[in-house]
């Protein structure tokens, strides 16, 4: 009996810690996720309906598009053949624009979505006119296209438009552009427009003005003052499929899911908290990314990152996330990831988190990693941490060192030490740092950057 | 009460066990313990100091490089820049990106190391397998592979486009040209990796010719060196025919055809040339009833300081140059 006891004793003893659960998560929500249906056959005689109806105008214009609209699937296939038709004019396809745009339908707005791809259309004017049709539509579900389109659009009323459609589906990622086009839109119409479009959307939202509405959207929302929307079955298989797509090779795909689900609003963090758990290295790594970029809106994640600091492929990535977010209860696990025994990419990880997160736990935990760890290359990132943390003073000698240092990065060092000095009282000192830049209109060849490097830890050294 | 002492012994020695047991082992320290390339200098001088100069050593601060990525705000760039250890990410999958000694760029550790605990028993991949020294090289042949170099040269396609040439149907890689082996007598290969900053390995990809054509000169690129496209990699590479007058007058160069894949957002077409092929590119402003000085300029970023008057001359680098005389 004593035995059966003690054999009892040591498996209770002895169950390992729980490890951490990889499963295919994105697979296993894809194989259930609706799938857009295909478009019918186009019909000709809609077609040429679709272009006469350019040169109709008023009630006539408006009645034809009933018409038209009557055979919604036919007249959406028609109007889409249409558009990729280079010979086709440019009235027919701004009456083609209209048609999709008057019937609300995925398919629809699939079509018009195609049409806002700057790599399907070249000409400016058919993307705004789609991005201006599509925010009639009610689909969500291409809301993560448009927003991948605002990473390459050029031109200044699409990205106006594109801003206006995504923040009806309260999705606000619009507003960077927007703002960046209030103030240096290439025309003042295009300034003008922007201005406009910010103050709409602030108003639409509740909010007194668009910096309240920018403050909200980039914050955790404590107030929930953001309205909210319930996303469709097929905008969370959208994100889904932007979520799998993290772990392809292509490096364009990856980039552009990364953006979206960054800029995605803060439902998506529930999804990438499920997808950290996900079996392919490369995927959870960019999952963890992707929180991230997302900054304080993923703070609900921070519970989930914390555990993910135990998955040794991503925990570098991980501690980057839980900075970047500014998860407080993250410290202490990042303080242990900094020891010794830890692999040197999560300790490199952990120390620069922790410059970020600041504290004094963490001013005394990368002092120590200046004094006592094992690599230059370490100490090097606990003294660009501590920079940040106001406390350049304690790792100044060792950056001027990394300045001239083989093998060091030299370009951090010299940046940290520049925000050191931007941070500091010598005014006389910064000057003379900054008279050493060199010509800002050109960019230095390698022998130029060393020889700058190299005359700024002269100055330094002189100064001390 | 030499029962009572076996149970408390038992039971010290369970709580002893379940310690061990309980505490999580410390994380393995990665590619095998390397901390910087600096470590294979000692053994191995020639192969560092080869990789020193060259500019996989300088992916992380090449000035260019820095300005392109926004000083790697652009954090997407850091992936190839500063890759984590080829092996341990995988052969043939995309890099992702350190934190650790990004200052020396892709460096021995990123190709060489093997991560800890790998099935050969090695701590790095090598030619030959070598237990006894210091850094317990095994032979791999992955690490000649161009899969290999795909974890970060296909990002742009480079690997893809070799695949369909004739070059990877007759096994010639990317090692047979840009990683030359060494001298009769020595062993290895050339460290150094040279590749599109080298303007003479650029000019043994194409062959540049001209000649008369219904009353105008026209010229043809035909790529007959690179394994790839010329140019390839990175979408800031470009190549571009200019030509002017040949009167004895000074003229400003006229640009008549650019070799590019554009970036997404640009909408212009991709107009690099495919291995094996040749693009003929008419001047139609050249009658050929006049004399005219053509070149093949290679451009290392896209854009030009003054993209209405372009200067090759001090932008670019000169790759082949042809007087066309009637």
């Amino acid at each position: 009996m004593r035995r059966i006891l003690l054999l009892a004793l040591l498996c209770a003893c002895t169950k390992q810690a729980p490890t951490f659960e990889l499963r295919p998560v994105s697979q296993r929500e894809l194989a259930t996720a609706p799938k857009p249906s295909a478009l019918v056959q186009p019909d000709p005689n809609l077609r040429v309906q679709i272009a006469e109806r350019a040169h109709l105008q008023g009630k006539l214009r408006a009645l034809a598009l009933t018409d038209i609209s009557a055979r919604p699937d036919a007249a959406i296939a028609s109007a889409d053949a249409l558009l990729s038709d280079a010979a086709a004019s440019d009235e027919a396809k701004r009456s083609a624009l209209e048609v999709l745009g008057g019937i609300d339908a995925p398919a629809a707005a699939r079509a018009l979505a195609k049409r806002v791809d700057i790599q399907t259309s070249h000409e400016p004017w058919i993307r705004a006119s789609a991005a201006f049709e599509l925010g009639r539509q009610s689909f969500d579900g291409i809301v993560p296209e448009m927003c991948a389109q605002l990473k390459y659009e050029t031109d200044g009323e699409t990205v106006v438009w594109i801003a206006a459609l995504l923040a009806k589906h309260k999705n606000f990622c619009g507003l960077d552009g927007l703002r960046v086009l209030a103030l240096r839109g290439l025309t003042p119409e295009v300034q003008d427009h922007a201005r406009g479009m910010l103050a709409q959307l602030a108003t639409d939202a509740g909010f007194a003005d668009s910096d309240a509405l920018y403050a909200a959207w980039n914050s955790a929302d404590p107030g929930h003052t953001l309205p909210r929307e319930e996303p469709s079955p097929e905008l969370r298989a959208e994100i889904w499929r932007r979520i799998a797509a993290l772990g392809v090779f292509d490096l364009k795909l990856v980039d552009d899911a990364r953006f979206v689900l960054s800029r995605s609003p803060v439902w998506v963090v529930e999804m990438l908290t499920q997808a950290l758990h996900e079996d392919a290295p490369h995927l959870r790594t960019c999952v963890a990314q992707s929180l991230e970029r997302m900054g304080a809106r993923a703070s609900s994640a921070c519970p989930a990152l914390v555990q993910a600091l135990e998955e040794p492929r991503m925990a570098p990535a991980v501690a980057t996330a839980l900075a970047a977010i500014g998860c407080a209860e993250a410290l202490e696990p990042l303080v242990r990831c900094t020891q010794a025994g830890h692999d040197a990419e999560l300790r490199h990880a952990a120390a620069r988190a922790l410059g970020v997160l600041g504290s004094q736990r963490s001013i005394d935990t990368l002092s120590e990693l200046l004094a006592k760890a094992d690599t230059a290359d370490l100490r090097q990132t606990a003294a660009e941490a501590l920079v940040g943390l106001g406390k350049g003073e304690l790792g100044a000698q060792l950056l001027i060192e990394c300045l001239t240092r083989p093998g060091a990065d030299h370009d951090t060092a010299e940046a940290a030490l520049e925000r050191w000095l931007a941070l500091g009282t010598d005014t006389q000192l910064l000057d003379a740092w900054r008279a050493l830049a060199g010509d800002p209109n050109s960019t230095p060849t390698v022998a130029q950057a060393a020889e700058r490097h190299k005359a700024r830890a002269a100055l330094l050294s002189k100064s001390k | 009460m030499r029962r009572i002492f076996g149970v408390l012994a038992i039971v010290a020695a369970l709580v002893v066990l379940v310690a061990i047991l309980r505490t999580p082992p410390p994380k393995a320290e990665a590619a095998g313990s390397f901390t910087s390339s600096e470590q294979c200098k000692s053994c191995h001088e020639q192969e560092y100091a080869e990789w020193s100069s060259s500019w996989h050593a300088l992916s992380w601060s090449d000035p260019e490089v820095r300005a392109l990525s926004n000083d790697f705000q652009n954090a997407d760039c850091i992936d190839c820049h500063a890759p984590q250890p080829v092996f341990e990410t995988g052969v043939a999958e995309r890099v992702l990106p350190r934190t650790s000694r990004r200052g020396e760029g892709v460096d021995c550790i990123a190709c060489h190391a093997l991560p800890a605990g790998h099935t050969s028993g090695g701590r790095v991949a090598g030619t030959r397998t070598v237990p006894d020294a210091p850094c317990a090289p095994t032979a791999l042949r992955d690490l000649g592979s161009s899969a290999f170099c795909a974890s970060c040269h296909d990002q742009h396609d480079t690997t893809k486009q070799w695949r369909a040439t004739d070059y990877a149907a007759r096994g010639i890689g990317c090692i047979d040209c840009h990683m030359s082996k060494r001298p009769e007598g020595e062993r290895g290969r050339v460290h150094t990796m040279i590749g599109g900053h080298d303007i003479e390995l650029v000019r043994k990809a194409v062959d540049f010719r001209g000649r008369a054509d219904a009353g105008h000169w026209m010229v043809e690129v035909e790529n007959i060196g690179a394994g790839h496209h010329f140019p390839t990699e990175e979408r800031a590479r470009a190549a571009d025919v200019f030509w002017r007058p040949l009167d004895g007058a000074e003229h400003p160069w006229k640009q008549v055809y650019r070799f590019r894949s554009p970036y997404h957002h640009e909408a212009l077409p991709d107009t690099l040339l495919p291995a094996h092929e040749t693009r003929p590119i008419p001047i139609a402003d050249a009658p050929s009833s006049a004399p005219i000085e053509v070149a093949l300029f290679y451009s290392l970023k896209p854009y030009w300081a003054d993209p209405e008057h372009p200067d090759p001359e001090h932008e670019a680098r000169l790759v082949k140059r042809l007087e066309l005389k009637p």
